[in-house]
């Protein structure tokens, strides 16, 4: 072991972890939800709360004003790295300009979506396991008939098909290819740097739904020469509430008027206060990005606190983070098909190779009154996990038919569930899971 | 659950739901959802409830239903206990019937049975209302 904390050092890290139910610790595998806090990071907005609870110094000149200012875009002179650097330095972006303070994914998305020169007959392109968050902003587009929304379908083994997505961008006049980088359901990684030369080939630019991969693997988005790329801090050990925007610069626009930006620029959805340099009574000019896309007063102690938690990751190692999680993983898939695999009701949804899945393992049963698995799994042990369809309703309705959750007969009856780690899981963890499944799965006559 | 409600429920899995069904033209028909949050697309747990009256007799009832084992255990006994019974006997059949059908005092099952109960008494005061 090197001189990075261990798992269970970490683990000493969240206050979370420590409390007890019945006598028992929390066992929590819900990460793809929300991932749990450090108490490095809630110290981050108590001192915001308590030492400088201002605004920023784009706002005001005050000693507090100054204090905020420092703590988000840093202070050389005085050692201080902000959030926007520091993240910028994780994902490998050009420059911190380049990273823009949302609320969440959803929100950074949707920025995109709204702020986009799309033309009429434009086609967004985007896989068949979409969060809502990256299928609802397209669908509104396209009613209003902005847009036009297709998909790229996968192979048998559900691989993301690199030559299927070839002959989309070939035949549709594909103005943005917009896609989850690791899907919320499956866990699988599409291969982003391939799919983003294709699509630039074809005149395309893309945009990646990042919230389950930045918190799980590293990205170099100039590597992968991706245009957009969004993801949640709640999901990566950080505050709710904020999330990242990146898009590269010359994407987010210098001219302080909107209309004379170039067709490929992004305007500013929501304007107001900290977006303009100036305005008159007939007109306004934008400050220069980020600022002009992060209007009215801030998230401060969230963004505050997003760097601590990006830091917090990069002390850990994001290598070290996916090698956990993966081994995690394989020892759950392997136990889950060793027991339960040749049943015929119990299977796992998406690719069968753990390694292909990072953290995440989402599995269908298919019994009598499947519901109320996790329920019952919360109430005996205190292991979380979560059951539904993961805000991917469109997937589900397709796979299993649009009346799946009606079901006449009892042999219809399924219901879905995921199971995620992070790197503060651990082995015995996934042991008491399995165990409580099976008692559930026992008690419920399954086997 | 309680042993008495687990080997009944493996009962079912194994011998079928005997009132699992739909009835077309169903004199009373009752439905009801659970309370999950449908954000995100928790499916929620359901029930369908058919009863077919002939001269103020319960002749059939059949269900469908996505639940937990408890109260899907909590619903065939309902079905067995008002088949055949007229309204008003139907209507008085109170909590206790059920643990006694299992032989067992389980407190889930009573708030489960007091629950399907209410259900089928608005059901049955809105038919004899709808038929006087």
């Amino acid at each position: 072991m090197d001189s990075r904390k261990s798992i269970e050092e970490c683990r000493e890290n969240f206050p979370s972890l420590k409390r007890q139910r019945k006598g028992k610790p929390p066992i929590y595998l819900d990460n793809a939800c929300t991932t749990m806090v450090p108490r490095q990071v809630i110290e981050a907005i108590q001192e915001y709360y308590t030492e400088y609870p201002s605004c920023s110094g784009t706002r005001s000149r005050h000693w507090f004003a100054q204090e905020v200012s420092e703590r988000i875009e840093g202070n050389s002179g005085k050692g201080i790295k902000g959030p926007r650097r520091i993240i910028a330095e994780f994902i490998n972006a050009g420059s911190e300009k380049e990273i823009i303070f949302t609320m969440n994914t959803t929100h950074a998305l949707n920025m995109v979506a709204l702020g986009f020169p799309f033309q009429p007959g434009d086609v967004v392109l985007l896989t068949d396991k979409e969060h809502n968050s990256n299928l609802l902003p397209w669908l509104k587009l396209q009613k209003t008939g902005r847009i036009k929304v297709d998909f790229t379908v996968p192979n048998e083994q559900d691989d993301f098909d690199l030559d299927a997505f070839e002959r989309k961008m070939k035949t549709d006049r594909v103005r943005l290819v917009s896609m989850a980088y690791t899907s919320n359901i499956t866990g699988y990684t599409i291969p982003a740097k391939e799919i983003t030369k294709i699509a630039h080939q074809y005149g395309a630019l893309v945009l990646l739904d990042g919230a389950q991969t930045a918190p799980h693997q590293t990205i170099d988005v100039q590597n992968l020469d991706v245009d957009f790329l969004a993801f949640s801090l709640h999901k990566m050990c950080g505050p709710r509430g904020v999330g990242v925007l990146y898009g590269k610069k010359e994407l987010l626009g210098q001219n302080p008027h909107e209309e004379d930006e170039a067709d490929h620029v992004i305007a500013p959805v929501i304007q107001g206060g900290g977006t303009v340099a100036n305005s008159t009574y007939h007109y306004y000019t934008l400050m220069l990005p980020p600022y002009r896309f992060e209007a009215g007063i801030q998230n401060y102690p969230a963004q505050i606190a997003s760097g601590v938690a990006v830091q917090y990751l990069q002390q850990i190692g994001m290598d070290r983070i996916r090698e956990h999680e993966g081994s995690l993983n394989h020892f759950l898939t392997e136990e889950l098909i060793n027991r339960y695999g040749d049943t015929g009701w119990f299977r796992i949804i998406g690719p069968q190779n753990a390694s292909q899945r990072g953290g995440i393992l989402t599995f269908e049963v298919k019994r009598p009154n499947a519901l109320g698995i996790a329920a019952e799994l919360s109430e005996k042990n205190n292991v979380m996990i979560r059951d539904g369809v993961f805000c991917v309703h469109p997937y589900f309705n397709e796979k299993f038919g649009q009346e799946w959750t009606r079901p006449i007969s009892h042999s219809e009856h399924r219901m879905v569930y995921r199971v995620s780690c992070y790197f503060y899981n651990t082995m015995d963890e996934c042991r008491i899971f399995l165990e409580t499944l099976d008692e559930i799965f026992k008690e419920r006559g399954y086997i | 659950m309680q042993e008495a409600v687990t080997a009944y429920y493996q009962k079912l899995l194994k011998t079928g739901f005997e009132h699992i069904g739909k009835l077309e033209n169903a004199s009373i028909f009752l439905e009801t959802f659970g309370e999950v949050s449908p954000v995100c697309g928790n499916t929620d747990d359901f029930l369908y409830l058919y009863i077919q009256v002939v001269n103020n007799i319960i002749f059939d009832i059949k269900y469908q239903c996505i639940s937990d084992p408890i109260t899907n255990v909590t619903i065939e006994i309902l079905c067995t206990l008002v088949k055949g019974k007229t309204l008003d006997e139907a209507a008085l059949i109170k909590e206790d019937a059920f643990s006694q059908f299992l032989g067992c005092k389980d407190e889930l099952l009573r708030e489960k049975a007091k629950f399907l109960l209410e259900l089928l008494g608005r059901g049955i005061i809105r038919y004899k209302t709808q038929t006087a």
